[in-house]
């Protein structure tokens, strides 16, 4: 049996404010096709469930085209239960009586019967046709349990603040009472997470990005969150694991590196065994910082880049786990290899000397040849000797001497003030970096 | 370093010349046109060599000023000291630069020294030769001069000081229009006007959230109308089916009547036909067998069809004929009447005449008797007379008639009968004609229908008319019953044809089976109900319309707000280097203002120090301590820029407030201040051209005093071309 963990999908969110407009949405674009991807994927992989740890999309900018592939998709693999969360970028609206309403609460509904219910409403931005596919099952701010299989269970809720606590001692299963009460206001919910029986294998899917301190206890196997740019994987300290498998692609160059999903993989007997990586991004998003201070020319510095791109193939891992008997382990799958398609970032840094040849035009264009997207950014600085004018008895000297004197000043900062003032006092025009 | 000798092979006007000078001042009382400035001009030359070409700015030193008229190479040689050593140096100069030599001696061994180069003037003043001009040589018209930025150019401040001055003056300027530029309190300015572009862009923002909860809100209540719409549809669908249902039971209903009458009507005609069918045979057949009837039936109707193939006699020819039989034998009865009554009123009036005539010969002789009785002529028996005449004469007429009456066949006066006929009396001879003719008339008609017997009598062949019309009549009531049951029967015919029509076009277990549906609506209330949701639905529909435009202008204004907000993020961007280089700027400002403080402090101290010194000098004041009295005792200050301020009541002045003279002291005290200042370790020679020449005598003795107190640092070459200011 398997199952997906995917999170941070952000369909028509916002991307990288350098591309142009028209980039900007076939980048959108992209990010729908990932996760039609994904999908697929799932389907041609015999997946079970696909567990949607919130930020699907933001339901006051999606689309209804988007929400109806969505639901198409969705619809296509009625084998596939999809449990989706909401994310914490839910937005609290008032409604059309003017009460609160969280927007995919009155998108989807707070819990999935009234969902299904509401099904002759449609769906909220995609109009009065659509209907909700039976698979797609969505969790509001109340605890939800299912049974996948004779062992898995999955646990799950959303939260719509980033206040969740954790609150009480973690019990032991066997009695039927909650085992944690869920503190996210402040106050105890009227009711808690419902009990885990310690012999199941038990799933729990959080909204949230950070695990509750002290959340997890000998019953929880996987607690599947929702987090920022970068898979991680860590420990809760009993026999379980959290994971965030990071954003599904990246959309500006935050979140650079490899993009995808968890696969869950469980025995027969519906133990948890493997969890690793799928690397299912159109496109990796990379930023590149190379320093050329020592160079003399674009063509050297183009050199450079290029080889501080080669270099990246095999230096970024992604967190991967194995559970046995003994316990799990954790290990660092190696990845980071810059492919033609990919968007990439490149800082110039370092000093470089006044003569030096450097431009930029040239190597965005001679970047732009071998990926999809070249955005330079030059962060060098100009190299300054500013020791010989230490004597000068003019004003120049005059001003080194009184900048040195200055020590609030940072490194940086001070030697581009020098720059500045001796430009000045030597009757140049003011030349910025 | 102090000037020893020096040789003047050519330069310009001076030719084979020859000077020594000796420490502290030298006086060189020379005429006007002598050469001073030519002389000064060697001096420079011999240090800083002469330029090459004739550039701009140089026409006064230039190589082709100094050249000596009669051409060929021309220099000199200058010996100096400088710090206890002796040096001879001898530079020739050509036509270029490149024609130049260049010797330095070592005047102790008389050896080629190399203690310094070509640039002799740098490496022994520390200054170009610019500034040089501008501190060691002072022109008689540069005494006095305008404090400002254009005394720099004139004499300078202090050699590099100036040009950094100036350049730092320069720098500030474009520093200054720099920071307008991006200024983030003016209006022109970058950060200013991005500030306010991006503070309109988020405040266009801020609506977003508002925005997209309010397209939330319109995409709900979007939605809910749709539901209702949907719900609305589903409902005028129900409603149509309802009256649909209704419509349709309605038309079974009509379809039900309509077969049915359908269906009464044939089975009435049916029942009609076999009715008159049933009587007529009642009436003509009345023992005949019901099997075959309808076969005797086709019998008779062919019979009589075939008699009356012409047609049968329309109801005025019957009863033309019964007429014309009824007339006939009224005619002939009535002639037999006549003929009897003839016979009898002729007997009658005979009788009466008979009785008349005798009444009337009696009352004649009545008459007679009586008037001859009475001869007086009484009346009585006039009207005897007459009466008796009356009735001779109505007994003759009646005799007449009546024997006439006999005799002929006059038409008989017919009484007016009920039909409104006038019978005029005719002769019995016309009655008979006309019975006659009537009789033909008659048998011509019945002969149409029937085989009339000829050989009769006429009594038989009346009676056989009369038999013959009766069946005539009989005939043609059967014939017209048998045509209506013809017709009946077609009639059934057709009608059952339209019943099978009927039915072949409608299926009668249909309607006949069809239930009364319970609780039928009335169609027109349903059809009122559904124009009322029609109406709604019209309403929700443009209520739809209405949102879809809300939805969609909202959605146009968010993506236009999601444009912004790359613009803002790209925006903020662009603002943080902005600001960075503003703040730079400032930095920079504060800097360069902090060094040029310093800068002009390190020298303005001690340019006040020396300037107080000397001015004290020219006014003859012994003190000469170089401590900060002396600036104190001096009214004097120096701005930032080194321009001097005479101190009035505490506060820095024009110069231009002071008189010629004073000005004129305190600039040339200001200017060997700069030199006190520009030259801390090895005092360079002076030469002053005839500085005085402007000063009345009584500051020229001043001047005079002045210049042995600064030649008491420094070797002074004093040129002037008048004994009062030797």
């Amino acid at each position: 049996m398997k199952m997906i963990h995917m999170a941070d999908v952000h369909l028509d969110s916002k991307v990288e404010a350098h591309l142009s407009k028209e980039q900007a949405a076939e980048r959108r674009q992209e990010l729908m096709d990932t996760f039609l991807r994904a999908i697929d994927y799932a389907g041609q992989e015999d997946v079970c469930a696909v567990l949607l740890c919130g930020e699907l999309f933001d339901a006051a900018r999606v689309s209804r085209a988007t929400v109806r592939s969505i639901l198409s998709a969705i619809g296509k693999h009625p084998g596939i239960t999809f449990f989706c969360l909401r994310g914490d970028q839910d937005r609290i609206f008032k409604d059309a009586e003017g009460g609160d309403r969280a927007i995919m609460e009155e998108a989807f509904g707070s819990d999935a019967s009234a969902f299904q219910q509401q099904e002759a409403q449609g769906f909220a931005a995609a109009g009065e046709e659509e209907k909700i596919p039976e698979n797609l099952i969505l969790i509001g701010d109340k605890w939800q349990q299912y049974r996948i299989s004779e062992k898995v269970v999955i646990t799950a809720v959303s939260v719509a603040e980033r206040k969740l606590s954790y609150s009480g001692e973690a019990q032991d299963a066997g009695n039927d009472s909650g085992i944690l009460e869920m503190n996210p206001h402040g106050d105890a919910l009227a009711d808690g997470m419902p009990a885990l029986r310690k012999e199941d294998c038990n799933i729990v899917m959080l909204s949230e990005n950070i695990l509750p301190e002290g959340f997890g206890n000998e019953s929880i196997d996987y607690i599947a969150l929702a987090c920022g740019s970068s898979p991680e994987i860590g420990s809760l300290g009993g026999r379980g694991i959290y994971a965030c498998p990071g954003c599904l692609e990246g959309r500006s160059f935050m979140e650079c590196g490899p993009h995808g999903f968890y696969v869950l993989e469980f025995t027969g007997g519906g133990e948890l065994e493997k969890i690793h990586f799928k690397d299912i991004a159109g496109r990796h998003m990379w930023r590149i910082s190379v320093d050329i201070g020592d160079l003399r020319n674009s063509g050297m510095i183009l050199e450079r880049i290029k080889g501080s791109i080669a270099a990246l193939e095999g230096t970024l891992t992604v967190p991967e786990a194995e559970i046995g008997a003994d316990g799990f382990a954790i290990r660092e799958k190696k990845c980071g290899f810059v492919r033609k398609e990919d968007f990439l970032c490149v800082l110039l840094r370092g000093e470089v000397n006044p003569e030096t040849e450097k431009n930029t035009t040239f190597l965005t264009d001679a970047l732009s040849e071998d990926y999809s997207f070249v955005m330079l950014k030059d962060e060098t600085r100009v190299k300054l000797d500013y020791q010989p004018y230490l004597q000068d008895r003019g004003l120049k000297g005059e001003f080194v001497r009184e900048m040195e004197k200055d020590e609030e000043l940072s490194e940086e900062i001070r030697d581009e003030v020098i720059r500045l003032g001796l430009q000045l006092l030597m009757g140049d025009e003011i030349l910025w970096n | 370093m102090e000037l020893i000798r020096c040789h003047i092979d050519n330069f310009g006007k001076l030719h084979d010349i020859d000077l020594d000078f000796k420490d502290g001042l030298n006086i060189f009382l020379r005429e006007n046109g002598y050469g001073k400035s030519t002389m000064a001009a060697f001096f420079r030359a011999m240090f800083y060599g002469l330029p090459d070409g004739e550039k701009a700015g140089e026409a006064e030193n230039g190589r082709k000023r100094y050249s000596p008229w009669q051409g060929g190479v021309f220099g000199g040689e200058l010996c100096f000291l400088r710090a206890d050593k002796k040096y001879r140096v001898e530079r020739r100069f050509g036509r270029v630069k490149s024609e130049d030599s260049f010797a330095l001696f070592d005047m102790e061994n008389n050896t080629a020294s190399s203690d310094f180069s070509e640039k002799l003037g740098e490496e022994l003043f520390g200054v170009d030769e610019e500034t040089w001009c501008r501190t060691a040589f002072a022109r008689q018209q540069d005494v006095s001069w305008e404090v400002g930025s254009g005394i720099h150019e004139k004499i300078g401040s202090i050699s590099d000081m100036s040009y950094d001055m100036r350049r730092y003056a320069e720098g500030m300027e474009k520093l200054k229009d720099e920071m307008n530029a991006l200024s983030p309190n003016r209006r022109t300015g970058r950060i200013f006007q991005l500030k306010m572009k991006l503070e309109q862009i988020s405040t266009d923002l801020e609506s977003m959230s508002d925005m997209e909860g309010k397209k939330f809100v319109t995409d709900s209540r979007l939605r809910q109308t749709r539901w209702r719409q949907t719900e609305l549809k589903k409902k005028m669908e129900e409603t149509r089916g309802k009256i649909k249902a209704a419509a349709h039971y309605q038309e079974m209903l009509s379809l039900k009547m309509a077969y049915g009458q359908l269906k009464d009507a044939r089975d009435r005609t049916g029942d009609e036909a076999r009715e008159a069918e049933r009587k007529y045979f009642e009436d003509y057949r009345p023992s005949f067998p019901e099997d075959g009837r309808a076969a005797r039936m086709r019998e008779d109707g062919q019979e009589l069809n075939a008699r009356f193939r012409n047609g049968f006699p329309s109801e005025e020819e019957i009863r033309h004929a019964e007429k014309i039989f009824s007339r006939a034998g009224f005619l002939i009865e009535r002639l037999r009447l006549s003929v009897q009554e003839r016979e009898s009123d002729g007997r009658k009036g005979i009788l009466l005449s008979c009785v008349l005539l005798a009444t009337g010969l009696f009352l004649l002789i009545c008459a007679i008797v009586f008037t001859r009785a009475n001869s007086s002529g009484s009346s009585m028996g006039a009207w005897i007379y007459i009466l008796a005449l009356l009735m001779l004469l109505a007994g003759f007429l009646i005799l007449t008639y009546g024997i006439l009456s006999s005799r002929n066949r006059w038409q008989l006066w017919f009484k007016k009968s009920g039909t409104g006929k006038n019978h005029s009396r005719m002769s019995e001879e016309d009655m008979k004609n006309e019975a006659e003719r009537l009789s033909r008339e008659l048998d011509v008609f019945l002969s149409r229908f029937y085989e009339l017997p000829h050989s009769q009598s006429e009594a038989e062949r009346r009676s056989t008319r009369g038999r013959f019309l009766r069946k005539l009549g009989r005939d043609g009531m059967r014939w017209h019953r048998l045509t209506a049951i013809s017709a009946l029967e077609k009639d059934y015919e057709s009608k059952s044809k339209t019943l099978e029509k009927f039915e072949s076009e409608h299926n009668p277990d249909e309607f006949l089976r069809m239930e009364e549906p319970g609780n039928q609506e009335n169609i027109d209330k349903l059809s009122e109900s559904l124009q009322v949701l029609s109406g709604r639905l019209n309403e929700l529909e443009d209520e739809i319309l209405a949102g879809q435009e809300e939805s969609n202008q909202l959605r146009i204004k968010m993506q236009e707000l999601y444009s912004q907000e790359v613009e803002y993020e790209l925006g903020m961007e662009e603002l943080q280097e902005l600001e960075n280089r503003h703040a730079l700027l400032v930095l920079t400002r504060d800097h360069l203002a902090k060094a040029k403080e310093n800068f002009s402090r390190d020298y303005r101290n001690p340019l006040m120090e020396s300037f107080g010194r000397y001015y004290l000098a020219f006014l003859g004041t012994e003190a000469w301590d170089k401590d900060a009295e002396m600036i104190d005792k001096t009214p004097f200050r120096m701005d930032e820029d080194f321009n001097l301020q005479p101190v009035y009541e505490g506060e820095g002045r024009d110069l231009s407030l002071l008189s010629e003279g004073c000005r004129d002291m305190a600039a040339l005290c200001r200017r060997f201040a700069f030199v006190d200042a520009m030259y801390p370790g090895e005092k360079p020679f002076l030469i002053l051209d005839d500085p005085f020449v402007n000063l009345d005598q009584d500051k020229i003795a001043a001047g005079l005093c002045f210049l042995r107190e600064i030649s008491k640092e420094y070797q002074i070459l004093y040129f002037t071309c008048h004994e009062s200011r030797a």
